[in-house]
């Protein structure tokens, strides 16, 4: 079979998108203050941006559910007597880590200048991301800690806050490494020491794991095919071959892609073998949080 | 028998309007009877968007599913199911997707192709809902296991595989209570509808149109197949040349005589593999 025309070049989402690049070119000059000082910051970034009305907590027949991730943090952070200023998209745009990826310079461009000036006007002198992206984008591309903010992922944020947890039952769970955390920004162990914490959760490390980790295939959105799929089924294979019962993940996207592979193959019932589930590990600490009453 | 009467356009008589975005609404009652918004009694709102008001309970969910935004809220003070109503001064952009239909928990919507509204007033049809006329003559086997007996709009659910939810339902249950703080999704609603809306201007739809996957853009996302109301999508395996030898993913194929060019599908793919089409 010959194909007659070129492979499609569609950047998934394309209306997300184009939400993002009409946000970009929107100018917001009016200046904005917080209502009061916070040490911390917390941005969310594309996970509640996305789950709003691109309705990605309604793909999927519910099941990644991006809010969760935000939600989760929030209340890790409050349980760490962290008091985090909310960094939301009425101030603030899409950290622009795909565009950038992508090679749409000119809207990152704009999204970096707008966001820049809120981080100043924010006044907050860490930033906390659950985005494993958007703390690369922040940390390196943005260089916040050159603009004197440091900024953290949330992982490294909790890790030596006295958090207590303990599994409801007994469970074998794994860590996948997010290209951007792990390879690029060489956090590895943030991740890990907080799964230690966990009572009666037992990790084990996938074939491929630290600086050989796989990755779940779609970097930046740039595209989704069978090739990166390929990736993606190893991956899952992987975390059969271990014999876990959850997968954790450190990056939205990551969660996100697995989910996706994971409901695709329901479509198939008895061509597959992942029989565990995909979670954030802010999702898996929350529904482990020991929460202690004062 | 339960929900909206679904002859209501030859049954019930013409009340009163009520003024929306661009036309009146109609207002239909049993007895021709109408005494006001705060009256308690207020019978089938809208022809094309039937929502019958009496059963409503207000819980928003057609609200959530239209893709094209027909509905907004509106105050009934007094009424014993709830004091408000999803009102559609938006009638005339209703695409036809049966999407608040099918998430109604009381079974209050019914939605009329305006190609249909003629005959379902002359009370003609028997089924005055195309989608339904249509699947129950087809022979194909996917929606005929489940439009037999059903007196909906015949769906048939595919047959998903279950999926380990365990941690998925603790965690949601970790969460209840946690208020998510505001992260500007009053901006992101408005701005993500308006372009939802110029390309949905852009779109042909209607019966006369048909959707269409492009086997070399399709990823096999299933993603559409969730979203079609109508059971129309198929995951097909075509073996094709693939790209690699590890991994072949199925496409989409739309079933062309349950379609009804709603163009839910068409938002739903995230790489615009399907386009609309007329129909030969």
């Amino acid at each position: 079979m010959t194909r007659t025309e070129p492979y499609a070049r569609t950047i998934p989402h394309p209306l997300f998108e184009r939400m993002i690049i009409n946000d970009a070119n929107t100018p917001a000059e009016e200046p904005w203050e917080p209502e009061r000082q916070h040490e911390y910051g917390y941005f969310p970034g594309c996970v509640d941006f996305m789950d709003v009305e691109v309705k990605f907590s309604h793909l999927n027949k519910g099941d990644a559910d991006h809010a969760s991730i935000a939600a989760a943090a929030i209340k890790l952070m409050n349980a760490a007597d962290i008091d985090p200023l909310i960094l939301d998209m009425n101030s603030f745009k899409c950290c622009g880590h795909d565009q950038l990826w992508q090679g749409q310079l000119e809207v990152f461009d704009e999204l970096k200048a707008h966001n820049l000036r809120r981080m100043k006007e924010s006044g907050i002198g860490t930033l906390v991301v659950t985005c494993a992206e958007g703390y690369r984008t922040f940390a390196v591309d943005y260089d916040l800690p050159g603009h004197g903010i440091k900024v953290e992922h949330i992982t490294q944020t909790l890790r030596d806050r006295g958090l207590k947890f303990k599994s409801p039952e007994p469970v074998r769970v794994t860590f996948h490494d997010p290209c951007r955390l792990g390879r690029m920004m060489g956090e590895y162990d943030a991740p890990r020491d907080l799964i230690q914490l966990v009572e009666g959760a037992e990790m084990v490390e996938l074939a491929n794991s630290r600086e050989k980790a796989l990755c779940c295939g779609v970097s930046s959105m740039m595209y989704c095919n069978d090739a990166t799929k390929a990736v993606r089924k190893k991956r899952l294979d992987q975390g059969t071959d271990a014999e876990v019962q959850i997968m954790l993940g450190g990056c939205p996207k990551c969660y996100m892609h697995m989910q996706c592979m994971l409901n695709e193959e329901r479509m198939d019932p008895g061509e597959h073998n992942h029989s565990f589930e995909m979670l954030d590990l802010m999702q898996f600490l929350s529904a482990c949080l020991i929460e202690e009453t004062a | 028998m339960t929900g909206i009467d679904r002859q209501f356009l030859s049954v019930w008589k013409k009340a009163a309007t009520h003024d929306g975005d661009s036309e009146a609404v109609q207002i239909w009652t049993q007895d021709g009877s109408y005494n006001g918004i705060d009256s308690g009694k207020l019978g089938i709102w809208g022809t094309v968007v039937g929502v019958d008001f009496d059963l409503c309970i207000a819980d928003g969910a057609c609200i959530e599913a239209c893709p094209v935004d027909v509905y907004e809220w509106i105050d009934t003070p007094g009424h014993s199911a709830s004091e408000k109503k999803p009102f559609m001064p938006r009638e005339p952009d209703c695409i036809v997707c049966h999407a608040c239909e099918e998430v109604c928990p009381v079974d209050a919507v019914l939605i009329t192709a305006p190609d249909d509204i003629e005959a379902a007033m002359a009370g003609g049809k028997a089924e005055p809902t195309t989608v339904e006329g249509e699947v129950a003559t087809k022979e194909y086997e996917t929606p005929a296991e489940a439009s037999t007996e059903s007196p909906e709009p015949a769906v048939a659910v595919p047959a998903w595989e279950p999926k380990p939810d365990t941690w998925h339902k603790r965690m949601k249950e970790s969460l209840e209570g946690v208020e998510l703080p505001d992260t500007g999704m009053a901006k992101a609603k408005p701005l993500f509808k308006e372009i939802r809306k110029q390309t949905l201007d852009s779109l042909s739809r209607g019966k006369e149109f048909i959707a269409l996957v492009h086997n070399d853009k399709c990823i096999g996302c299933t993603q559409c197949v969730y979203f079609c109301n109508f059971a129309s999508i198929d995951m097909i395996e075509w073996g094709l040349e693939t790209r690699t030898a590890a991994f072949e993913s199925k496409k989409a194929l739309i079933v062309e005589d349950t379609c009804t060019g709603c163009t839910l599908c068409v938002f739903a793919c995230p790489v615009e593999a399907i386009t609309m089409e007329a129909r030969a």
